[in-house]
Order: C-alpha cells, then sequence, then structure tokens
C-alpha cells in the first residue's frame, strides 16, 4: 500500500516539476500564458483544471479497462476520450450553474479550463504508456499542479518583463514573453534529461 | 437590434485575410494555439499537415457554429463543437498521416485547439456564414504561415536542409524541443511587431505588453498604475477580452452597424 502511495506522489511530483507537462511538452501552454496575465484567477483556473485533469484522467483510465474498449484504433479511443471529458464538463457546469448559481464569466472560464490540451492529453498519454488506474490518477493531479506552477512562473516573469527597460522596443511584450517561457523550458528540459546533441 | 442582425455587412475577403492572419496574427500577436506550432512543428511537412488540419476544422466549427449553435448556450455550445472537431479529425486523419506521419497525439489534440474555441465564441456565434469562413480562412493562413515557417526554421537547424532526405541523419536534437520552437516564436513575433510599427502603426497593439503611458505610470507610480489597471478590467465582463485585439475581424463588422445605426 506504502509502494503504492509512494509510486504516485513519485508520478505527480515528475509530471510537475521535472518533466512539467506543460512547459516541457507545450500541453496547455497558450491556456497558462494567457491566465497569468490575470493572477486574481489563478485559483479559480488551477483549481479547475487541475480537477478536470485528475478525473478526465481517472475515468478514461477506467474506461480503457474494458475488454471491449482496451483494442481499439486511436482515433476511436480519442472520440471516446472527448465523450468523457464532454460529459464531465457538462455535468460540472450544470453543478455550477444550478447548484452554485455561477454567473456567465465562471461558465465561460469553466471552458477554458475543461477544452484545453493539456486536459485531452492525459488520456492519451496514459494508453500509449499502459498506466495503471494508481499513476493515472497521479498524473491527471500533477498535470494540475504543472499548470499552476507555469502559470506561477509565467507571471513572475512577465512583470520582471514590464518592468525593464532595456529591453529593445521590438522585444517588448509578446516576444520577450515568448523568449522568457522557452528559457524556462530550457532548464526544465535539461532537467529531464533532454539530449540537446547527438 | 433586429436591424443589425438581419444586415450583417459583408466582410472584404483581402482586408479580412489581412488584417486577420497578418496584422493580427493569431500566434503572433494573441497567443491562441501554440501548443501544436511549439510541440509539433519540427519539420516543413508537419508544419504543412497542421496548416490544413487547422484550416479544416476551422472552416467545419466556424460554419457550424454560424448555421446551427448561435441559439444554444455558450456552455453547452463548446461541448458541441469540441465533439463535431474531434470527428472532423478522425475523418481526415488519413488525408493528413499521407502529409506527414509523426505528428503523433498533437493532431488530435488540434481539434481542442484554443483557435477553434475563440474564433467560434468570438465570431461565428455573432455574425453570418459567409462571414465566418472569411474569418475561418483568414485565421487559418495565419496560424499556418507561422506553423511552416517555425517547422522550415527548425528542419534546417536540425538536417541543414528544408526537405531532407527519407535517411538524413540530424545533427541538432535540441531543435524539437519546444523551448527552440519558442525561441522562433519569439524571434518571429519581434520581426512582425517590428514590421506593424513601422509601417501600420495604428495597429499595433500587442497582448502582453503595456501602452507607453501605461509604462510609465506603473514605473514611476504603482499605485497609479494599479488604478488604471482596475479601472481598465472593469471595462471588459468578457473572459475572452483577454486575448481580443482592440481591433479585429469584429471590430470592423460591429462598428460598421454601429455607424450605420447612428446614421439612421
Amino acid at each position: 500500500m506504502l509502494k503504492v502511495f509512494s509510486d504516485m506522489l513519485i508520478t505527480a511530483l515528475y509530471a510537475m516539476v521535472v518533466q512539467n507537462l506543460v512547459l516541457t511538452a507545450s500541453y496547455g501552454l497558450s491556456e497558462s500564458i494567457r491566465t497569468a496575465k490575470r493572477p486574481k484567477h489563478f485559483v479559480m483556473y488551477g483549481a479547475s483544471v487541475t480537477f478536470f485533469c485528475f478525473f478526465t484522467s481517472l475515468f478514461c483510465s477506467l474506461i480503457c479497462r474494458i475488454p471491449a474498449l482496451s483494442n481499439l484504433p486511436f482515433k476511436i479511443s480519442y472520440i471516446i476520450f472527448i465523450v468523457v471529458l464532454s460529459v464531465l464538463y457538462l455535468s460540472a457546469g450544470a453543478f455550477c450553474k444550478k447548484v452554485l448559481h455561477a454567473d456567465k464569466k465562471f461558465m465561460n472560464s469553466l471552458s477554458m479550463c475543461a477544452f484545453n490540451t493539456l486536459v485531452i492529453a492525459l488520456p492519451g498519454i496514459n494508453l500509449k504508456a499502459g498506466s495503471t488506474v494508481g499513476t493515472a490518477v497521479a498524473l491527471g493531479f500533477g498535470a494540475g499542479l504543472a499548470f499552476v506552477l507555469s502559470m506561477v512562473l509565467i507571471r513572475n516573469g512577465m512583470r520582471h518583463i514590464n518592468k525593464n527597460p532595456h529591453i529593445p522596443e521590438f522585444f517588448k511584450g509578446t516576444p520577450a514573453l515568448f523568449i522568457y517561457v522557452s528559457l524556462i523550458a530550457l532548464a526544465l528540459s535539461c532537467i529531464s534529461g533532454e539530449a540537446l546533441f547527438l | 437590434m433586429a436591424k443589425n442582425k438581419k444586415e450583417q455587412p459583408k466582410l472584404k475577403f483581402r482586408t479580412a485575410l489581412f488584417k486577420g492572419s497578418f496584422i493580427h496574427n493569431p500566434v503572433l500577436t494573441q497567443v491562441i494555439g501554440i501548443c501544436p506550432i511549439v510541440a509539433a512543428a519540427t519539420t516543413t511537412k508537419n508544419g504543412i499537415a497542421l496548416a490544413v488540419m487547422t484550416l479544416l476544422l476551422l472552416v467545419a466549427a466556424e460554419m457550424l457554429t454560424s448555421l446551427f449553435l448561435k441559439k444554444i448556450p455558450r456552455w453547452v455550445r463548446i461541448a458541441v463543437y469540441t465533439l463535431s472537431s474531434a470527428l472532423v479529425t478522425a475523418l481526415f486523419e488519413p488525408f493528413i498521416t499521407s502529409i506527414s506521419s509523426n505528428l503523433g497525439i498533437y493532431l488530435y489534440l488540434l481539434s481542442v485547439n484554443a483557435l477553434i474555441v475563440i474564433r467560434c465564441e468570438k465570431f461565428a456565434c455573432r455574425t453570418t456564414v459567409r462571414n465566418s469562413l472569411v474569418d475561418a480562412v483568414a485565421c487559418s493562413v495565419g496560424f499556418g504561415a507561422v506553423s511552416i515557417i517555425v517547422g522550415a526554421v527548425r528542419e534546417f537547424i536540425t538536417y541543414g536542409t528544408v526537405f531532407p532526405e527519407a535517411d538524413a541523419l540530424p545533427k541538432i536534437t535540441a531543435s524539437a524541443l519546444p523551448f527552440v520552437g519558442l525561441l522562433i516564436l519569439g524571434i518571429l513575433a519581434a520581426l512582425h511587431k517590428a514590421y506593424i510599427i513601422r509601417f501600420h502603426p495604428t495597429e499595433e497593439r500587442d497582448t502582453f505588453s503595456l501602452s507607453s503611458v501605461e509604462e510609465k505610470i506603473l514605473l514611476k507610480d504603482p499605485g497609479l498604475g494599479h488604478k488604471k489597471k482596475k479601472s481598465r478590467k472593469k471595462a471588459s465582463d468578457d473572459s475572452f477580452d483577454l486575448i481580443r485585439p482592440r481591433y479585429s475581424i469584429e471590430d470592423v463588422v460591429t462598428k460598421k452597424t454601429e455607424r450605420e445605426d447612428s446614421d439612421a
């Protein structure tokens, strides 16, 4: 039991820090960059993305255990994953709207949290890697935390870039931000042990 | 209001193509849908495959939204066209893999690309089918051009040619990593910005830079800058406003309608 938990913890930490799925594989990178501009929404976005990552990964992993669905071509499996995510999103949306009386703005943000490349990439990664349910759940949780970490890192860089008067005029704003994110991605790629040259 | 709905002005194809694909390029100015470009556009062929698939998906999603989904609540609508995009991806997958077979999972991830969600929500659900088609083509051309350029540059770094032979061995493997894609995007965005500042200074809008006035206020007096930010936030009541340039294709439609209304 302890080994299972330690494996799950290692997978989550690996997906969050060592091979940060957002910065080293660029899943959900554009959402992360755009959300970094709005620090007040970090909690909502972070919690929602983690929720969708966790449950999509869990449900899709469970579905892949069904013998009739386990040997399907990848494109059919992928459509099933999208259906699972849509059902999860519509259920969460209906709950937020009817029970929590969420406003329009929240509902729009929820859709951006659910339908992004990070959330839907996880079932595919689990399927290709042949992950167990425990590993899939840990990967989902770690991916959500990776999204939060990337938002915080990008926000921090954005603040410094906007305050720096030495950046040339043409590189101010988006170009500088792209280069800043590429440097963080390079750092994380090196940590994860990627070979840069043959 | 009824008049506005009936008489949607037509977008001029050439203007929309120039503004939507180049001036307000979705990738370089608005940072939309960069995931497939950064991760999968590692060769010219991959770039072409991504461009073609994005064109097919965006045209299908915008047409569907414009034709049938206008009256469905926004939060439900997004699920519908994501599902339809997944079906389109599965349908055209053999054709795309004949162009390039090593896109992997990123081919399927295109169906949840932020570009599709944002263009459908910001444009297609508010305008006519024709205008949606024009917008879809313009945005796809902008996305595709960046994707092909990034793919070609990375391939040149890796193999030393733009279309290498099948048995060519890579010299530098790092160029396939996302950080190289981001670096190339940064340089492209800077070149794009330099061109816009030089030749179209009135169109210069950057999602992630402060205007010179705001910058001065923020650097000299953080308190004032904070107030300025707050007032700007009050004005926008839409989570999608963040990625919207101040002058985009949809503004051409809305401004023209407003002008016609005031004339009347």
